[in-house]
């Protein structure tokens, strides 16, 4: 907001914008008069063109299990040509990006590749140096989808601590693959124990987790650990569950 | 995460305060100012001095609303909330996606140096749970100069919570809940979770405006159902009462000191009710239906 200006009846109002900001060139927008009771407010609205930027706000990455997918970005604005830009992080291991040929006289960019090793929907931002002074850093971020066909209901199983008694519950793992067996289930770190329950009538196996309460020291808070469910999925042969109980351990018997 | 597994109440931190032992008694939860409002780097030292063991809200677990990234670019662009006018950078509901975007690198940084805070005042085994981003769907939808597709938005949200997880190992997530997504909230938000990793979050959230206790719908201006988002989710919600327009208070709302309305909901769903606005005598209510209310159907 720039005003309010008082203005007479039949007075124009004449207003110039002017560049202002780190990384912000020649500014457009709009003026919009709000009338209001006696006054007149003026507001200046713009939308910022960048210097440089990349050509996608968003890469979007689905390939199957096993394969890889890729995608090139480029960079654009009035000083991509003088950009210099360097990969200073992928935001995963499963990300790897080369530096498009400048000889093919397109625009300082990369190719970004995501490798389908690991089903899940995973998420991070590249981050490149670009050797400008204007503008520094850029971060583009980027999505990896990679379907899964092993479920485990709840996927994050939490434990209350407080309650006293015995602490128990069955998670529920599920595969699309037929035909589909869990071959163990077992806890590889953290005082939990794991038993692998008959098949439900849908085919998906429950798995009841137990607290190891005497394996937990008085003073303790929390408990953290881990189950390791093998089975025949070819996606996921080894799924990894992690564990997690909260609050001051209660050894008294149920209540 | 709770102490109980039962119908959880909260407020925020000033009214538990005010409240005394008789409220604080009946509350499972407080809620301290929206993270990341006042500047870039931590500044909710205070959350741990109130809820630290021997101090007046120690027992109960803090839901901190986590706005850092509406916030970053509210405040160097002069933006207003998106039912808010006359800033002169425009609002979140129109300029919002493209400065987040601009500025997601900085962003990011502000998220590690709130956890980073949190991790060193709080520790990494108590449990504290962060509501994400308070209407996170407006940044999708076409009033915005640069909208994000829905998938850039879980994605983002995903890179959100691993920049706090990152040092708290004891947070829990709730993902928020916007009754009006997709067309008006009718599929209640089936289309629009499918874009998010589902595994990263305990609860879902209502945030910021008033909701209904004695009806099947969330909003009665909006088609998404209790029972529907809770189907839909596949997580525990939380409701709120919520401020009113520009963060005025919105009053206490006695329909929520039904306990019939509360059965109502938590059988879908519902297992907990933040009042930000509550009256004098809201502990001894609460203390007085307490035995008439259901247990909740889960207790994460």
């Amino acid at each position: 907001v720039i005003g309010p200006y008082r203005l007479s009846l039949g007075i124009g109002l004449a207003l110039a914008s002017q560049a202002c900001g780190k990384g912000t060139p020649a500014r457009q927008g709009t003026v919009e008069v709000v009338p209001a009771t006696i006054d007149l407010g003026v507001v200046h609205q713009d939308q910022v063109q960048p210097l440089v930027g990349f050509d996608t706000a968003f890469l979007d990455l689905r390939p199957e299990f096993g394969q890889t997918q890729s995608a090139q970005v480029h960079l654009v604005g009035p000083r991509a040509p003088k950009a210099r830009p360097r990969v200073t992080d992928t935001g995963s291991a499963l990300v790897t990006v080369a530096p498009l040929a400048a000889d093919t006289g397109e625009r300082p960019g990369f190719r970004v590749s995501c490798q389908g090793s690991k089903p899940g929907m995973h998420a991070g931002s590249l981050m490149v140096e670009t050797g400008l002074a204007e503008q520094p850093t850029l971060a583009l971020s980027w999505g990896c989808r990679v379907p899964a066909t092993l479920q485990v209901e709840p996927s994050n199983p939490y434990f209350n601590l407080h309650v006293s008694g015995d602490r128990a519950l069955t998670i529920t793992v599920r595969s699309t693959h037929r035909p589909w067996v869990v071959k163990s289930a077992r806890v590889t770190e953290g005082p939990f124990a794991a038993t692998v329950e008959a098949p439900n009538p849908d085919g998906s196996v429950p798995i009841t987790i137990r607290v190891k309460n005497q394996d937990i020291p008085d003073d303790a808070r929390s408990a953290t650990g881990k189950l390791i469910v093998e089975s025949n999925d070819p996606r996921e042969p080894r799924k990894e569950v992690p564990l997690f109980g909260f609050g001051k351990i209660n050894k008294a018997p149920a209540q | 995460v709770f102490s109980q597994c039962r119908f959880h109440f909260g407020t925020i931190d000033s009214k538990a305060k005010s409240g005394g032992a008789s409220l604080i008694d009946q509350l499972d939860y407080f809620i301290p100012g929206w993270m990341g409002t006042n500047g870039d780097t931590f500044d909710q030292g205070y959350v741990c001095e109130e809820g630290k063991e021997g101090a007046a809200l120690g027992k109960l677990v803090p839901v901190v609303v986590s706005y850092i990234a509406a916030g970053y670019v509210k405040r160097h662009h002069q933006l207003c909330d998106a039912n808010v006018s006359g800033c002169s950078g425009g609002d979140l509901a129109k300029n919002g996606a493209q400065y987040i975007t601009q500025d997601w690198s900085a962003i990011l940084t502000e998220y590690k140096s709130f956890a980073a805070g949190y991790a060193n005042c709080w520790g990494t085994t108590r449990p504290i749970v962060f509501e994400m981003e308070p209407d996170w769907y407006q940044y999708t939808i076409s009033n915005q100069t640069q909208p994000w597709t829905a998938a850039q938005a879980g994605s983002k949200m995903t890179e959100l919570v691993n920049a706090l997880k990152g040092s708290l190992p004891n947070a829990r997530f709730s993902l928020d809940v916007s009754p009006w997504v997709g067309s008006n909230g009718s599929d209640s938000g089936k289309a629009w979770y499918s874009n998010f990793d589902m595994s990263l979050y305990t609860f879902v959230n209502t945030s910021g405006g008033g909701t209904n206790a004695n009806t099947a719908k969330i909003r009665s201006s909006n088609n998404m159902t209790w029972a529907g988002l809770f189907a839909a989710a596949g997580k525990p919600i939380l409701a709120d009462t919520g401020y009113g327009a520009n963060g005025m208070s919105a009053g206490h709302d006695a329909n929520w000191d039904v306990a019939a309305n509360i059965n109502a909901r938590i059988a879908e769903g519902v297992v907990s009710i933040a009042q930000y606005n509550p009256n004098g005598n809201w502990g001894s209510t609460i203390s007085g239906m307490r035995s008439q209310l259901s247990t909740p159907k889960v207790c994460p």
